[in-house]
């Protein structure tokens, strides 16, 4: 029965699907920029982001990945990518809340890229603007790796890009700290008080 | 110091025709009269615009800007009602060329009143504002000196914004000379770019000033299909506010 009422689901319409999920279920919009990042000793940055939810969550609209521009700061060091964010999630519970995860990268004149840092924030909870300061690491590997990293460039990276926002396996990372990305968030909820929470 | 024209009496919002083949269109009720709103409520928000675009764009001396809206009108559940940019009812518009002041402060200041209504039933596609500034370079070519975009505070209440402009850059040194012997940088066709995430990776930019714009936002109905803004906010512009002109 069940089986038969999801498959009759995904057949509607998506107009028709947006209607019931969100008859139904809570509602999350994210709505804001990646405004840029400070604390990196390159210039020459861009970010890579992704949201990674629970399964819960669905993505109604906007889209879960991305990459910013290439911003080369002329005054002072923030380099300033602006990205728009606008994700609306509906959801039926809490668990696995929206995470933001992040690779700051640098390009050099050549156009090569190095990894500058990883990093990963929650979503806010709670409903209305907030800036966010999201600090970065990266990966150290040995000696070696690190002198060739500062004569050619290059350097370790993440094999598997869920250990930024998880907490297993981690214990074998060895990292450095890298800069700041800042980010400006808006959040609107949409029917958590039918269900009683409270945020 | 500018005489601001800061009063937001400019109430440009008007009913708008009842769309009855659409399940989702509504009407809106706007401010200060008196139709009477039928079917369902929607939210619609009006925005009362700054009246200050306060500038520092490093080394310009003369600059005008470009505004103009983007939000998510694909869907069609996002319509404008009654924009005006600058009390001409145009989606977007132009500013004056503003050139530095002659005292300490230097600043750039256009004072540029915005006044926009749009309805929605959904969210997403959030209303953002995309600036385009331009002003002559040294041979006396309009050339553009920065891009930003900004999404409108969704609370209610008084915001202040400030805006990183952009410019594209070429990647090669003999194209960035060429261009800049010529006048002719690189630009983008459509400015709507900016404010979308698509697109944007192989792009190299160089930031290079900021735009101030002040907002007061006015919802309707937001709370009562549900949506939870949250607090006013708090480090928008609050409580006693600086004369009109003054960046502060």
């Amino acid at each position: 029965m069940i089986t038969t009422a999801a498959s009759w689901f995904e057949k509607t319409s998506l107009e028709s699907q947006v209607l019931l999920l969100t008859w139904a279920m809570a509602e999350v919009h994210v709505i804001g920029q990646i405004m840029g990042a400070t604390g990196f000793s390159e210039s020459s940055l861009f970010c890579k982001w992704g949201v990674h939810t629970g399964a819960a969550w669905k993505l109604l609209s906007g889209v879960r990945e991305g990459q910013t521009q290439v911003d080369t700061p002329q005054i002072g060091d923030m380099a300033y990518w602006s990205h728009p964010i606008d994700l609306h999630f509906a959801t039926k519970g809490l668990q696995g809340w929206p995470r933001l995860h992040l690779q700051v990268w640098s390009q050099d004149s050549f156009g090569r890229c190095q990894l500058e840092g990883y990093g990963f924030c929650h979503v806010p909870s709670s409903p209305g603007t907030h800036q966010l300061d999201c600090p970065t690491w990266r990966p150290l590997g040995s000696w070696r790796e690190q002198l060739a990293r500062a004569f050619v460039g290059g350097g370790p990276q993440l094999l598997h890009g869920d250990a930024i926002y998880s907490g297993a396996d981690r214990y074998r990372l060895h990292t450095a700290a890298g800069g700041t990305v800042h980010l400006e968030l808006g959040l609107l909820l949409r029917h958590f008080d039918r269900y009683g929470v409270e945020c | 110091m500018t005489i601001s024209t800061a009063s937001t009496a400019l109430c440009t919002a008007r009913t708008g025709p009842p769309q009855r083949s659409e399940p989702f269109e509504r009407w809106t009720l706007s401010l200060g009269e008196t139709s009477t709103l039928q079917g369902s409520a929607q939210h619609m928000f009006g925005l009362r615009l700054p009246l200050d675009i306060p500038a520092e764009l490093q080394g310009q001396q003369r600059v005008r800007a470009t505004l103009l809206w983007s939000a998510d009108m694909t869907s069609g559940r996002t319509r404008e009602l009654g924009a005006t940019l600058g009390g001409q009812g145009l989606e977007e518009g132009i500013s004056q060329i503003t050139s530095k002041s002659l005292d300490a402060r230097r600043a750039l200041v256009w004072n540029f009143p915005i006044d926009v209504t749009f309805k929605s039933t959904n969210p997403y596609g959030w209303p953002q504002i995309v600036l385009s500034v331009y002003g002559p370079d040294v041979f006396g070519n309009d050339v553009v000196r920065g891009y930003g975009a900004v999404h409108v505070p969704f609370s209610p209440g008084r915001h202040k914004r400030t805006v990183p402009m952009f410019v594209p850059e070429s990647t090669s040194k003999l194209q960035k000379f060429t261009s800049w012997f010529m006048g002719r940088r690189p630009e983008y066709t459509d400015p709507k770019v900016v404010a979308q995430g698509e697109g944007r990776e192989v792009t190299r930019v160089r930031s290079q000033g900021f735009v101030t714009l002040l907002f007061n936002v006015v919802t309707k109905d937001m709370r009562k299909l549900g949506y939870d803004t949250g607090p006013p906010d708090t480090q928008g512009v609050s409580g006693h506010s600086p004369p009109q002109g003054l960046p502060t």
